[in-house]
């Protein structure tokens, strides 16, 4: 079965072994979000940024030959954009980046799960240049991700294709790597 | 007697030999129990056809630095022939502990006629010249030809589908009065039933792919693999294969392979019939083997969800930041989920070697090979005159019946929140695919799945799992009257397994408007205490039928309740769900109104039900190993009477077509 439901139970199994493994590998500790990407209700974009949400990255109906990608987002392409979502909790995350997706996932590396388990709306978000050998502690619950938005097929460290990327603001970015 | 001198000049030579580890076997496949726990009155785990294709293969552990210098494989004592290129030596890849020195030796696409239990050894060589041999066995079962053949072989599949599930949807769809059904399911009318042991090769509950593949191979496979033996090396689609039941009528008597499924078409059990290899999840690989080995399987239809991937990788971003075309399509086509096959797999079989095309346009390519491509219901029906099919109706799982058929009335947007609101219903996909198939003058191999009993049991999405049965029980309808009228035609009803452990607990004493009322007060007090009535306190509930085939409301007075005897934490209501749980597959998952669907069965009417404590950790109820049902129609339906191995109904159907 592959949903969230198998998605939310890998979760839960992974987050519960995160405190034994917290302070020994990096890629399977947890992290508090830090301030600067903490979701607050209401709050407004900074000037020159546009919101962006997962549902406006493809057109309804879906067509013969697959998803299309919305005017909305083709015309946001090259422009700084806020995404909210949630970061993607993976047994061997690559240096250098993140994926987000619209709801809580866990990515293995073997089986079904990088198959299957990504969503179609899935938002690589690079890191700042000089982050880009770090790897980001996986934190918990909606984060807010600030940057330049880019789109087009892209092999990614992590062996997968991304299609929409953000290149993450530079101080959202050392916030990131710097969370503990 | 030897002097002291002597004694230690002897243990000097002596003991660095006696110490040394000589070679080992530590796997030999196809697998057996003479050869895994030394008994030769166990039962004879591989059968096979006379000459059906499978792979000989052994695993030799050597000493450190040592490396292999020759192998055979041996039947009753013989020396196999291999044909040039059809051997491999593996050392590398392995899944064996770094530590181990070993060689995986294969020998592909063997085949043997003559009936019986057979003898097969492996005798192998190091480089030091010591050596080792190992063995096991296997049967070649005979088929007495009888009676008149059938032609045509039709596979209904109720994914998960045991006998309560039957029961419940007879029950539902059809009504009882006194103690009696008012009238049969349409599997019901079948005329001979027996039942279907389920296991897997390596445990009492199956999964999926050894579930449907056990049946159309004649062998057991292990969880989570199609077609193949389980093996060492950490390639998903080398593993020793087994000849599909497909591919063997297919060689033999030239018949066509029709494929219809309400899941993505990767799935383990659209895949399990056609498709090698020892991970399921590796979607790129088995949807591209679909269409890559069609003269092998002799596929002719293909039809369910899945169109994720089947789509290239959007357009690659140039240098300059620009692109010639569209960025993306949801195309989840990945190089490390796809297959390239090694050179003796391809020598043996024929087989094609693959790629690592994640670009690769599948449609296209199906297209390219005479198919007709139907995207949804409206060009299943202008795709009627093909000759060959593929329908992909979903970027996923396709929705539900209660989904599907609430849309057509009218009363659900549903459909519409995944993006596709126009997919047929699987009665309608089963007769498309009939209509095709029938086209074929040497006959066909059909399998026609209703997948999302299973994933609704899953979910113990109790009204949604009652409504695909009910839809799939329309499917078996339309391969009832296809029999009918092609009386060459075996048909079966059957599972692959059982799912989550439903049970028919009895009936609501209260009126459905009582039952609303009972959320105001969750508990078990006021929802289970004064709802569930047993034994004569469950009357017969009245479902009204609407003319589209399915009940008006499955929120009727005094309604059917299920109970779960492998489910995970839920809180019941004994009410329909609006909505579907979230399914993160779906693209616009995780934004509105898909967002506003329960994200798992364990918070699913946290505030408005009473808490169902599960058996089972996680969020979803599982398999179980209860024998399930299988029902037979049409000619050589006989055969299938008596509780039987999910591997005998292979050789059951083989001889009804004629198979020796």
């Amino acid at each position: 079965m592959r949903n969230v439901v198998c998605a939310a139970a890998l979760w839960f199994a992974l987050a519960s072994t995160a405190t034994a493994a917290a302070g020994g590998d990096e890629q399977a500790r947890t992290a508090a979000p830090p301030a600067a990407l903490q979701v607050h209700a209401g709050q407004a974009p900074l000037a020159g940024t546009t919101d962006l949400k997962f549902r406006d990255f493809f057109a309804l109906p879906i067509g013969p030959k697959g998803l299309a990608p919305s005017a909305r987002l083709l015309g946001l392409a090259g422009q700084r954009v806020r995404v909210v979502g949630y970061m993607a909790r993976q047994e061997q995350p690559s240096a250098g980046l993140v994926i987000v997706a619209p709801l809580p996932v866990v990515l293995g590396d073997e089986d079904e799960s990088f198959s299957d388990d990504l969503p179609a709306s899935a938002l690589y978000v690079h890191l700042a240049d000089t982050d880009r050998e770090r790897k980001v502690p996986w934190m918990p619950g909606l984060l807010s991700f600030t940057g330049v938005l880019q789109l087009g097929a892209m092999s990614e460290a992590d062996g997968r294709m991304s299609f929409v990327r953000l290149q993450l603001d530079p101080e959202l970015s050392h916030a990131l790597v710097a969370a503990r | 007697m030897p002097s002291r001198l002597q004694l230690v000049t002897l243990l000097a030579f002596a003991l660095p030999a006696l110490c040394a580890a000589a070679p080992s076997v530590s796997r030999l496949t196809p697998p057996s129990e003479l050869f895994a726990a030394n008994n030769s009155s166990g039962p004879v785990i591989a059968r096979f056809l006379p000459g059906q294709r499978f792979d000989l293969q052994a695993t030799v552990r050597l000493d450190a630095g040592a490396t292999l210098a020759d192998f055979r494989f041996l039947v009753d004592g013989v020396e196999t022939r291999p044909a040039a290129g059809t051997t491999s030596v593996v050392t590398t890849g392995l899944t064996l502990p770094k530590d181990v020195n070993a060689a995986v030796v294969s020998q592909r696409a063997f085949s043997l006629k003559k009936p019986g239990v057979h003898t097969l050894s492996v005798r192998a060589t190091q480089s030091d010249g010591q050596s080792v041999s190992a063995s096991g066995n296997f049967e070649i079962v005979a088929l007495e030809r009888n009676g008149r053949l059938a032609k045509n072989i039709i596979i209904l599949l109720g994914d998960g589908m045991g006998a309560s599930q039957r029961t419940a949807a007879r029950i539902m769809g059809r009504g009882y009065a006194q103690g009696k059904a008012q009238s049969p399911l349409a599997m019901d009318t079948f005329p001979v039933t027996g039942m279907v042991m389920t296991s897997s090769l390596d445990g009492i509950v199956t999964d999926s792919s050894p579930g449907m593949s056990n049946y159309v191979t004649g062998n057991k496979s292990a969880n989570n693999t199609e077609g193949v033996f389980p093996d060492d090396t950490a390639d998903a689609f080398d593993n020793p294969r087994i000849e599909y039941l497909s591919e063997y009528l297919h060689r033999t008597q030239g018949k066509a392979l029709g494929i219809v499924t309400t899941a993505d078409v990767f799935d383990a059990t659209p895949a399990a019939m056609a498709v090698h290899t020892s991970n399921r999840g590796y979607g790129t690989g088995i949807v591209d083997q679909f269409l890559d080995d069609r003269g092998l399987t002799g596929l002719t239809v293909l039809m369910g969800g899945g169109r994720k991937w089947f789509l290239p990788n959007g357009d690659k971003l140039k240098a300059n930041g620009t692109l010639d075309g569209q960025p993306m399509n949801g195309s989840q086509r990945d190089a490390r989920s796809d297959y390239e096959l090694p050179a003796d797999l391809v020598a043996g079989w024929g087989a094609a070697r693959g790629a690592k095309d994640a670009g690769r346009d599948l449609i296209k390519d199906f297209e390219g090979a005479g198919f007709a491509y139907a995207p949804d219901k409206a060009g299943l029906a202008a795709a009627a005159s093909a000759s060959k099919l593929l329908g992909l109706f979903s970027y996923s799982n396709m929705n539900v019946a209660f989904d599907k058929i609430n849309k057509r009335r009218g009363a659900s947007t549903i459909v519409d929140d995944y993006g596709f609101p126009d997919q047929p219903m699987l009665d309608e996909m089963a007769s498309a695919a009939l209509n095709v198939l029938a086209k074929h003058k040497q006959g066909f191999v059909a399998m026609i799945e209703g997948a999302s009993i299973d994933k609704q049991e899953h979910l113990m999405d109790t009204d949604r799992w009652l409504l695909e049965v009910l839809e799939f029980d329309r499917a078996v309808q339309v391969a009832k009257d296809f029999a009918a009228k092609h009386p060459d035609t075996i048909v079966i009803v059957t599972a692959d397994h059982e799912c989550s452990g439903a049970s028919i607990i009895g009936a609501s004493t209260k009126t459905m408007t009582a039952l609303q009322a009972a959320t105001a007060t969750p508990g078990a007090a006021a929802q289970r205490d004064a709802v569930v009535g047993t034994y004569q306190a469950s009357k017969f509930p009245k479902y009204t039928i609407a003319a589209d085939g399915y009940p008006v409301s499955t929120d009727v007075d005094f309604k059917m309740l299920i109970g779960y005897g492998a489910n995970a934490d839920r809180y019941e209501t004994w009410l329909a769900h609006p909505t579907p749980t979230q399914d993160s597959q779906q693209p616009f998952v995780g934004s509105a109104p898909q967002s506003t669907y329960p994200a798992t069965p364990n918070v699913r009417n946290a505030s408005t039900g009473f808490l169902v404590t599960g058996q089972v950790p996680g969020e979803s109820a599982v398999h179980t190993a209860t024998d399930v049902p299988l029902s037979a129609y049409g000619r050589g339906a006989a055969a299938f009477t008596g509780v039987m191995d999910n591997t005998d109904v292979f050789f059951k159907l083989a001889k009804i077509v004629g198979a020796r």
